[in-house]
């Protein structure tokens, strides 16, 4: 049986709960079908997990004082070649894994997997493509910070079905101004 | 330059392999408060336990110049798991807890009926954040007005704490 195919954008609005009853229903149950519907959807949880946690291991985890003293301990290695202001650049034939080498690549990877995944989440559009003078492109960034997403303060109706009833649907002012759902039912004396 | 590339690639597939099983599941037990106050346009008291409910304070709620809280308990919402709350007019209103959405506000069903009888409230479907409370309100008691008040789950940064005595004050939540 053919299983339908969810396009990334609807995909993205069910994981981020903003698709309608209805149409959560329908992508559930399409997800529920298909294993490569689930995969993705854990896809996108697993990506939302490990930019938060890139973020913070970035953040608190990397140990620079003890990268720079690695850094300048490979720097002032013997064997390397002199260069200006007294640096040396480590040359010949690779040896046995020196600790900043394993701090670098480690930095680099959660920059990338950071990267990568910043661009699968929330596409840059409109980043600013300039041109060198060398006719290399060049995406300019500007400095970014690490924001938290919270919910939407507040409560909503979504659906309601007053029976042989009838009533309203409003919403009154919360503690923040956030909208406080209110249903009021009109109902006769018993 | 191969062997850093590896070593960066075997870092990133570690993380990968180690964030998947790590990712945040949501909580599938909540805790909901479930407010009952019955109001009068009569004047009288406002129960201190409301000064931490400043949506009660404003219009169409301001109208009503007494307010008593007649219960106020809690109750563990499971999900797709009816939960029923008894009223004080003899009907019960029933949560269900319908989803934790990926951003942390919750889907939840509501309806209020009595026993054996055509339901009164036959369905409400709200989302709300946690701790931000919704109102049913309207049904008559004893000459004056039935407020509901559901909150679901806790704000962020709100401590964990007992439902406070009938009558007690709670400081206000900020964010």
């Amino acid at each position: 049986m053919a299983v339908a195919h969810l396009e990334d954008e609807r995909l993205q609005q069910f994981f981020d709960g903003e698709l309608p009853p209805e149409e959560e229903s329908k992508v559930r149950q399409v997800i529920e079908a298909s294993a490569e519907e689930r995969a993705r959807l854990e896809a996108l949880e697993r990506l939302r997990s490990l930019l938060r946690i890139a973020a913070e291991d970035a953040a608190s985890d990397l140990d620079s004082d003890g990268l720079y003293g690695r850094i300048r301990h490979g720097i002032d290695h013997p064997g390397g070649k002199a260069i200006e202001g007294g640096l040396r650049v480590v040359g010949g034939a690779p040896g046995p894994v020196e600790g900043w080498k394993v701090w670098i690549p480690t930095a680099a990877g959660l920059a990338v997997a950071a990267a990568v995944l910043l661009a699968v989440l929330r596409p840059w559009e409109g980043a600013p493509v300039v041109r060198s003078p060398q006719g290399d492109e060049r995406v300019e960034v500007e400095a970014t910070t690490t924001t938290v997403i919270e919910p939407p303060l507040g409560s909503e109706i979504e659906e309601v079905d007053f029976g042989e009833n009838t009533g309203t649907v409003f919403a009154v002012q919360g503690e923040a101004g956030e909208p406080i759902a209110v249903v009021w039912i009109d109902d006769a004396p018993m | 330059m191969g062997q850093r590339t590896q070593i960066a690639a075997t870092m990133l597939v570690s993380l990968l392999g180690w964030a998947g099983p790590a990712a945040a599941q949501p909580a599938r037990v909540v805790s909901a408060e479930v407010l009952v106050v019955l109001a009068r346009e009569e004047a009288g008291t406002i129960d201190p336990a409301l000064a931490s409910v400043p949506a009660l304070r404003r219009p169409p709620f301001n109208a009503f110049r007494s307010m008593a809280v007649l219960s106020r308990p809690t109750v563990q919402l499971r999900l797709n798991t009816p939960a029923d709350v008894p009223l004080p007019n003899g009907r019960r209103v029933r949560l269900m807890l319908q989803q934790v959405m990926p951003d942390g506000r919750f889907r939840v069903r509501v309806s209020i009926n009595r026993p054996n009888l055509a339901d009164y409230l036959p369905l409400l479907q709200v989302v709300a954040s946690p701790g931000d409370p919704f109102f049913v309100a309207g049904q008559n008691h004893q000459g004056g007005t039935l407020v509901i008040g559901v909150r679901v789950g806790q704000r962020p940064n709100e401590p964990a704490a007992a439902p406070p005595a009938r009558g007690a004050k709670r400081p206000p939540r900020r964010r």
